[in-house]
């Protein structure tokens, strides 16, 4: 009988417990694009990484004043800037872009 | 002064208005390219001066790119919805990641999203800018733009 070894899998770089099958075949101790809502950081989107990885995935707050920008937020309520994923042989980003919008202002 | 915040350009809006310009949100092809702080945005320049390597958005000096996996001229937005509901029209895609298995970016602190369909009368013709809130860096790995729930941009009527 032959056994088919199982596709590898890509795990939540902070041990949540979320996987993902490794479609893509991302190799060992590198990156990937494939998400997930992070309940280790308050709900963020954050990349998972192939099983086995050496990772950690830190949030970051936004660095400027919100200036009436509509910005990410987490579940603490604290505006987001990124997640960034520190592995032995890189690290990974994901930027939280704003909003950019337009309206006109009732005047009394 | 640099990066500060997110707009729409307003030439992109009267222009679409008047029918200056063809752009087509849900059928041309756009893209997100990538910026240092040495852009200093402007939401009311000229039609011109909104483009990919025009006025701030120039390559040389300002852009920032991987030669293998986020290209010069930045990376096309995927999934793209044009659409309205109650009061608010919203432009939206799929998150943006790089091209490759993986990149090396330094000093990103924003993006520009233009049209990279449009020829005439202005090639390339920017839509809106967008401050990431800070320095981003990425070394030897996925460098992904996650656009906001709200969409891309949004006009509230």
């Amino acid at each position: 009988m032959t056994h088919l070894l199982a596709p590898g899998r890509l795990v939540c770089p902070n041990n949540c417990g979320a996987v993902a099958p490794n479609v893509t075949n991302v190799a060992a101790g590198s990156g990937s694009s494939t998400m997930h809502d992070c309940p280790t950081l308050a709900g963020l989107s954050v990349p998972l990484v192939p099983e086995g990885t050496r990772a950690e995935a830190r949030a970051h707050e936004r660095e400027d004043y919100l200036n009436g920008e509509l910005v990410r937020y987490d579940a603490n309520g604290r505006p987001m800037m990124s997640v960034t994923v520190e592995r032995d042989t890189g690290n990974d980003c994901v930027v939280f872009a704003p909003t950019a919008t337009a309206g006109a202002e009732a005047s009394l | 002064m640099a990066w500060s915040n997110s707009k729409i350009f307003m030439a992109f809006l009267e222009d679409v208005f008047e029918n200056t310009t063809a752009m087509d949100l849900n059928l041309d092809t756009f893209k997100a390219a990538l910026y240092d702080n040495d852009v200093v945005p402007s939401q009311t320049v000229t039609s011109a001066n909104t483009a990919y390597n025009a006025g701030q958005w120039v390559i040389t000096g300002n852009e920032v790119s991987d030669t293998t996996n986020w290209n010069a001229g930045g990376e096309p937005l995927t999934s793209v919805t044009s659409s309205f509901a109650s009061n608010v029209y919203t432009f939206d895609a799929a998150n943006t990641p790089q091209a490759g298995a993986s990149c090396t970016l330094a000093n990103v602190y924003g993006c520009l999203v233009y049209d990279d369909s449009i020829a005439t009368p202005v090639a390339d013709q920017g839509v809106s800018y967008h401050y990431f809130g800070g320095i981003q860096s990425v070394t030897a790995g996925t460098f992904t733009i996650v656009w906001n729930a709200s969409g891309i941009f949004a006009i509230t009527a």
